[in-house]
């Protein structure tokens, strides 16, 4: 077998050029792969962080009628005594927030203009985090400390000519179906990398959205928590500890609740196995070839050894060798070459606008290790079966034809 | 002819056909042949008398279209490609016209490389090799590649790895064709003396002279037939065919 390996090595290095050739077009897949899985991720997870932070948390805790719409009016979904319920879930040390919201629509007025938007009232003080995946481009957001003011998203305030500091009137209904209406201040105006929710929402504190609608209560605990990944025990331990369902309220996590999220997700997963799948075709043409024509080169020594007795299967392993040894020198330069562009593509700070987004984001690509490895594992099964279909003509050819190609 | 199961080499009635497009060409026809051990023959004849396919049919790289082959005994007939490998790797040496070394391994791995294929101890390897090569006067050229070599000791790198193995019979096809005058008769000294002092069996496929007189026996084909199969200090029928031709 060292024999073997010692000619798979020597055979690679036979004709420099074309190794050269070859371990970089491998080089080239496998950083080519790096660098886009490494950004598809960051992109996903850069959706993922923003959708939690921006609309979902990363639990929400409502009424069974809340999320099957089932109630006959909407006073019944709410949560009435939500902050016993916030005190308890607290006491996860995973949990950073835990707090009410009220969604809502009304009438959101400035002049003679107006128009129907959707109302997303938090607690400024609990969720202050949230607030910081919101870019202000106008003014400021909410303070804990000034109950009536509002922060309006660009889409809208566009539509509304609405700037910061300007007065708007919020005209809506009580959860008893009489007509309120506040007058508020406009503290900002906001983007989040939504452009659909820039154009529709608003912002406003928990305590005025309570006040506008004439409730106590809330639609949802939005609970806030130090890592993602910690989501799914966090909402066992919630079950197990508070038993919720057997007041009617359940839990839902931000992976149920992000449908784009999950659409984009999957879209990805599919879009880099079809990536993946192009690369290693592009691998193994490569190296069939290569091994190939390096067979055709070596006739005669081929029709030599097996002259002197060498089995047809050691033939197709020699041949696989030299396949494999290609497949992992290209991995390991790809792994390299694949390391630096990301972190020159990093280090360079490329804005780039997404499509649906209203802010620029950074091009960044993440190093993963989960990426690596696939890579690797990519191109040097592409290496060892390209390699075994020219190893096996080779392995069939006539010993008396070979040897008039002398070595 | 009746079985010589003692002898290296029993061909009875041995015939070998090719197909040129819808014709049969008889390359060989009922050539009958035994080779004892310690032998040290020619098979001579003209280009195209069918002397290297005879030799490929004794080496097991093809079969006969019809008649037996036995080697050491062993009938090659039945035997699947697996075991022909098999009775090539422990049975048959190999010398060929262009030396045919394997460029990307030095002289004494090119040496080695037949061990490889037999059940040997890496260390049994080496030291097989390395006396091997010391019998051919190249022991000091263990670590060079053919390239830096001369044809002459490329040559004798090819017969120390035909005789490693210490086979049952060493062919050597036209072994002296790529070679000067002067270096053919070294290389031909060289396999005289393993032939005398190891008692090496040697067959060698040659049309040339110097290669016919080295020869104890020499077997004429001409035509695919057998014509003449001449022991030394018999009168050459051999030399005669081919002056003629």
């Amino acid at each position: 077998m060292w024999l073997r390996l010692k000619m798979a090595f020597r055979n690679t290095f036979r004709n420099r050029r074309r190794t050269a050739l070859n371990v970089l077009m491998i080089a080239g897949g496998v950083c080519t792969m790096l660098v886009f899985e490494g950004l598809v991720h960051r992109m996903v997870v850069g959706l993922r962080e923003t959708t939690i932070k921006t609309q979902t948390g990363h639990l929400q805790i409502a009424k069974q009628s809340y999320w099957q719409k089932t109630s006959k009016s909407p006073k019944e979904t709410l949560i009435a005594n939500y902050e016993k319920h916030v005190k308890n879930i607290k006491k996860n040390p995973h949990v950073t927030y835990a707090t009410g919201r009220l969604s809502f629509f009304c009438l959101l007025t400035k002049g003679e203009r107006s128009l129907s938007a959707q109302g997303i009232s938090f607690d400024p003080q609990a969720e202050s985090r949230r607030q910081k995946s919101f870019k202000f481009i106008e003014g400021r957001g909410l303070r804990a400390q000034k109950k009536f003011e509002v922060a309006i998203g660009s889409g809208l305030a566009k539509k509304l000519k609405i700037r910061a500091g300007d007065q708007v009137v919020l005209l809506g209904q009580t959860y008893d179906g009489v007509v309120n209406a506040l007058e508020m201040r406009v503290s900002g105006v906001f983007q989040t990398a939504i452009s659909e929710f820039d154009d529709n929402s608003f912002i406003i504190p928990l305590i005025s959205a309570q006040t506008l609608l004439d409730t106590k209560g809330v639609e949802q605990i939005v609970v806030g928590l130090d890592d993602t990944s910690s989501t799914g025990n966090v909402r066992n331990e919630l079950n197990r500890r508070l038993d919720l369902a057997s007041v009617g309220i359940s839990i839902r996590t931000w992976y149920f609740l992000a449908t784009l999220y999950r659409q984009v997700a999957e879209f990805n997963r599919v879009q880099n196995t079809g990536f993946k799948i192009i690369i290693m075709s592009l691998i193994l043409l490569s190296i069939m070839n290569t091994i190939g024509n390096s067979i055709a080169e070596r006739t005669g020594e081929i029709g030599t050894v097996r002259a002197m007795g060498e089995k047809a299967s050691s033939l197709i392993i020699q041949f696989m060798m030299e396949g494999l040894i290609l497949g992992i020198m290209g991995a390991v330069a790809g792994i390299i070459l694949g390391t630096l562009v990301g972190q020159g593509i990093n280090a360079m700070k490329i804005p780039v606008m997404m499509p649906g987004a209203s802010t620029f984001f950074l091009l960044e690509i993440d190093f993963l290790w989960s990426a690596v490895k696939e890579a690797a594992i990519v191109s040097v099964i592409a290496a060892g079966l390209a390699a075994v279909i020219p190893a096996v003509r080779a392995s069939r050819m006539n010993i008396i034809e070979s040897l008039r190609r002398y070595v | 002819m009746a079985k010589d199961l003692k002898a290296v080499v029993h061909a009875a009635g041995v015939c070998k056909t090719y197909k040129m497009g819808k014709h049969d060409v008889a390359a060989l026809k009922n050539i009958d042949l035994s080779i004892q051990e310690g032998e040290f023959m020619a098979l001579a004849g003209t280009s195209g008398s069918g002397k290297t396919t005879f030799l490929n049919l004794l080496g097991c790289l093809d079969r006969p279209s019809r008649g037996e082959i036995y080697i050491d005994g062993i009938a090659v007939n039945p035997l699947t490609n697996a075991k022909l490998s098999k009775l090539r790797a422990k049975k048959i040496g190999y010398v060929f016209q262009h030396f045919n070394l394997i460029p990307t391994l030095t002289a004494l791995e090119n040496v080695e490389y037949p061990l490889h294929l037999l059940p040997n101890s890496p260390k049994n390897r080496s030291q097989l090799a390395k006396e091997a090569l010391e019998q051919v006067g190249l022991l000091n050229f263990i670590h060079h590649r053919p390239a830096q070599m001369s044809g002459g000791q490329q040559q004798r790198v090819a017969i120390a790895r035909a005789i490693v193995k210490r086979p049952a019979l060493v062919l050597a096809d036209e072994p002296t064709a790529a070679l000067d005058r002067k270096t053919a008769q070294e290389v031909l000294s060289l396999m005289r003396t393993l032939n005398k002092e190891r008692g090496v069996t040697f067959v060698l496929s040659s049309h040339d002279s110097l290669v016919l007189n080295f020869a104890d026996r020499v077997f004429t084909l001409v035509d695919g037939e057998f014509c003449s199969d001449n022991r030394k200090n018999q009168a050459t029928d051999a030399d005669e065919v081919l002056r003629v031709a």
